[in-house]
């Protein structure tokens, strides 16, 4: 058996993007081979969300020479194999649909604008169910699933759509410990089976457990590589030092500048 | 009980009023769920209110008053995803300007008309009665459009309505269902406006979908309960008016607004049993 040499699934070269022209991240470039489960750190306001937003065209680079690359080809090519889940303030919980019919919305996605599901649809829709371990979910109403039941209906939705890059935007707000870990292990398994997995998380946990590669962001690329190189105190002072207020021996607090 | 039910009956302008406010009260029904559902009523009351404008005019430069409204209307709706998208205006002060704005210039217009003050109640609360053979054609003809609409796009107007931001990401095209639903929503409005006339037209499309969320929690059934309830607040409403002489369009609009009170009595007495075990 020949082994298939892994080829980059994401390429980002020199973005800078943000939102009416002001700049959120600059200079970034950074390559995600296929079959990877990634994460982005850094603080609020630091460029996660922003980066995963330019890699689907939500947010359009600022810069001319910026280069982003999705499976070898430009991202409005691959659009319906690439999945975003959005962040849950951005979906409305309270909309009255079921499990099945959100796992679904996957299959609209390569459909002329007049078709209509048919009975392979439905079929699978009910596979991505089973295979994330809840088909008893099936019409159970979205808004009354817990955070982590609702991440892997999303997830669902990403594997009826066929997608093999999945870029999730904070997915374990709101979990637990425990919850965090299964989503973390339901990443696992779905990067064993080829998929490219990148995920903006605080979740410094399950990023040495369970992660690939980690991108620390900052407006900029603070340092990338394997989680325990990246996870260092060094690098951590650095993203978040200005968040944290420390008290000096004199007892005034500093709110640090890096 | 039978001869007075069927009395009404006897008079052809009732039998368009019946069939014309039942049908209108049905498409109103339907897209306003997913008014009541987005939170868009707001943007229904400045459609219907700049609807007046479209049709003063539509009356000042001498074409057809549907029309008129329908331009108007489908540019408030369009003109709204527009503002909302290119500029993120987001706050419902933008929209409370604009359609006063355009309200107030619509009466400025009808005053500048002679002879249409006798015309400006019916335009604004209404004139059921009036219904002519014509208009029940063109109210059969939006209501199987958008029948047919909603049949083919209905799955997708609820993924732009539960997740916009992950549907667009996957090259869904968001915005093309935003504005078909809003126009979808201008034209309920236009066909609307004269069984209730401008001032009541959100109510059918609130009302019966508010009642409707209060009995099930899925889409599809509560579509069917919002369609269900404005055909019954058509059909009592104009037994009403028609045996007490009330106003029909007003009537209507009370008994969709009477059948959402004694829904959510009955349905807060549901819930508190269910409590109670």
């Amino acid at each position: 058996m020949i082994a298939r040499s892994r080829q980059p699934a994401i390429e980002v070269r020199d973005l800078k993007a943000g939102y009416d022209g002001r700049p959120v991240i600059s200079s970034i470039s950074w390559e995600v081979l296929d079959g990877t489960l990634a994460g982005i750190i850094g603080p609020n306001g630091g460029g996660k969300s922003t980066l995963l937003k330019a890699l689907v065209g939500l947010v359009k680079p600022l810069n001319e020479n910026a280069e982003i690359r999705l499976m070898g080809s430009a991202p409005g090519e691959v659009r319906g194999k690439v999945a975003y889940l959005s962040q849950a303030e951005e979906v409305d919980w309270s909309f009255p649909i079921s499990v099945l019919d959100v796992v679904l919305q996957g299959r609209l996605i390569s459909k002329r604008f007049w078709e209509r599901f048919t009975p392979q649809d439905y079929e699978l829709a009910r596979q991505a169910l089973t295979h994330l371990g809840i088909s008893d979910l099936e019409s159970a109403q979205i808004g009354s699933l817990s955070g982590g039941q609702r991440q892997r209906v999303f997830l669902a939705r990403a594997l009826a759509q066929g997608a093999d890059i999945i870029l999730l935007d904070e997915p374990a707000t709101g979990l637990d410990a425990q919850a965090q870990h299964e989503l973390a292990s339901t990443f696992q398994k779905l990067r064993s089976e080829g998929r490219t997995i990148v995920v903006a998380t605080h979740d410094f946990d399950c990023l040495i457990e369970h992660f690939d590669q980690v991108l620390a962001l900052n407006g900029e690329v603070v340092a990338e590589g394997v989680p325990r190189e990246v996870l260092t105190e060094d690098i951590m002072t650095k993203l978040f030092s200005r968040h944290f207020p420390t008290v000096q021996p004199t007892g005034e607090v500093m709110i640090h500048d890096v | 009980m039978f001869e007075t039910l069927l009395e009404p009956f006897q008079y052809s302008f009732m039998i368009r009023a019946f069939i014309g406010t039942g049908i209108i009260a049905v498409v109103a029904a339907v897209v306003g769920t997913f008014v009541v559902l987005k939170g868009l009523a707001f943007m229904g009351d400045a459609i219907a209110h700049t609807t007046f404008t479209g049709i003063a005019f539509a009356l000042l430069i001498g074409v057809n008053i549907y029309f008129g409204a329908l331009v108007f209307a489908l540019i408030t709706a369009l003109g709204v995803v527009f503002l909302t998208r290119v500029t993120k205006v987001k706050d419902d002060t933008a929209l409370a300007i604009l359609f006063t704005g355009v309200f107030a210039l619509g009466i400025i217009i009808l005053a500048a008309l002679p002879g249409f003050a006798g015309d400006l109640n019916s335009l604004l609360l209404g004139s059921v009665m009036a219904i002519q053979s014509r208009e029940i054609w063109l109210i059969i003809g939006v209501a199987v459009l958008i029948g047919i609409m909603m049949w083919v796009f209905f799955s997708r107007f609820v993924f732009a309505a539960f997740d916009p931001v992950g549907a667009e990401a996957a090259g869904f095209p968001v915005a093309f269902f935003q504005s078909l639903l809003l126009a979808a929503v201008a034209v309920a409005i236009v066909i609307s406006i004269q069984a209730v006339g401008v001032i009541l037209v959100v109510a059918l499309l609130i009302t019966p979908a508010a009642t409707g969320s209060l009995v099930t929690k899925r889409i599809g059934p509560l579509m069917a309960v919002a369609a269900g309830n404005g055909l019954l607040s058509a059909f009592g409403g104009l037994y009403i008016s028609y045996y007490l002489g009330a106003p029909p369009g007003a009537t209507v609009v009370l008994v969709a607004t009477a059948l959402f009170a004694v829904t959510l009595v009955i349905s807060k007495l549901y819930s508190g049993i269910k409590a109670f075990g």
